[in-house]
């Protein structure tokens, strides 16, 4: 069982009370008709799966009811951080620290 | 304002008779007392808690200020009023003052706001008793310590296997708002939960206190 900071209640909630909604910070494109076939299909319908820290959204479902980003390690599970939607992770260069925490497990 | 639910009120929980139920109860005392706060003005409002002028009307409204603290809470005599997201508050309050809060809303909030009556979508349980804390720990994952869920807190968590929103109102009170139609299996669950403190019905009220 995860325990999730929710970032507008501000306190830490079981995992049963959200929904995970996937991964975050995709951009609409602002002129979707100028994009290729693969372009858009590529904002669509690929996402990232890292062995490692993802940024994704995960749905205060049973509690606020408001969506918020989360940075989670794939492989320990460990949350990094929680933040409001529209705010910009704390850990921007996610690579350089994947590497170094698979290493460390 | 036209309410259908003045001119034909039923609680979720009408089938039960919980006033019978009560009456065969008053001499019993148990670890658990159940008691329905039926038919109570709801009342969905939502709007920017970063606009002075919102706050300004809700609270001339209100005469009471909108908690805008996370899973905080404000009262005074008429009005409850529970933080529900950072944009949505209920406010709960007598059948009788729902119509003139209203239209003080309406009257003193302007701009990008909305008012949502859902009296009739959902009712109160009122539990409380010795060993409440004990049945909200079979019920609810959320965190029941009193240095964490401390007095006037409210918080929308799981509750059984549906959701609700938990008020606590004293030490051993808790108020939980429940959704119309999970209501009857809230009251299953709560019968079977506190089987083995024992259950009071109270007669339902009308009102806050
Ligand atoms: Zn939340």
């Amino acid at each position: 069982m995860l325990q999730i900071h929710c970032p507008y209640c501000q306190e830490y909630r079981e995992e049963e009370e959200f929904s995970y909604a996937g991964q975050a910070h995709i951009e609409r494109p602002s002129e979707p008709e100028s994009l290729t076939d693969q372009e858009w299909a590529q904002y669509l319908f690929f996402r990232k799966n890292p062995r490692g820290l993802h940024h994704e959204m995960w749905y205060h479902i049973h509690g606020c009811k408001q969506f918020f980003n989360v940075c989670r390690h794939t492989v320990t599970y460990q949350i990094i951080s929680s933040y409001k939607i529209g705010d910009r992770p704390e850990l921007e260069q996610s690579k350089a620290v994947d590497k170094e925490s698979i290493n460390a497990n | 304002m036209s309410n259908n639910y003045i001119n034909s009120p039923a609680s979720p929980l009408a089938h039960t008779n919980l006033a019978q139920l009560a009456k065969q109860h008053s001499n019993v005392t148990a670890g658990i007392n159940f008691r329905e706060l039926m038919l109570l003005g709801h009342l969905i409002l939502r709007g920017n808690a970063n606009d002075p002028a919102f706050l300004n009307g809700a609270q001339q409204s209100l005469q009471l200020a909108l908690p805008i603290t996370p899973c905080s809470s404000s009262k005074n005599s008429d009005y409850l009023v529970f933080w529900l997201s950072p944009n949505e508050w209920l406010i709960i309050c007598q059948q009788e003052t729902f119509a003139q809060l209203t239209a003080q809303l309406t009257d003193n909030l302007v701009g990008h706001y909305a008012l949502v009556d859902v009296s009739s979508a959902q009712t109160i349980i009122e539990l409380s008793g010795d060993e409440v804390i004990n049945l909200l720990k079979k019920s609810t994952s959320y965190n029941t310590n009193p240095d964490h869920f401390t007095i006037g807190k409210v918080v929308t968590t799981t509750f059984a296997q549906t959701s609700a929103t938990i008020y606590k109102a004293e030490s051993q009170r808790f108020l939980l708002v429940t959704r119309r139609s999970f209501t009857d299996y809230i009251w299953i669950w709560i019968q079977q939960a506190s089987q083995e403190y024992g259950l009071k019905i109270l007669p339902p009220a009308k009102a806050l206190e």
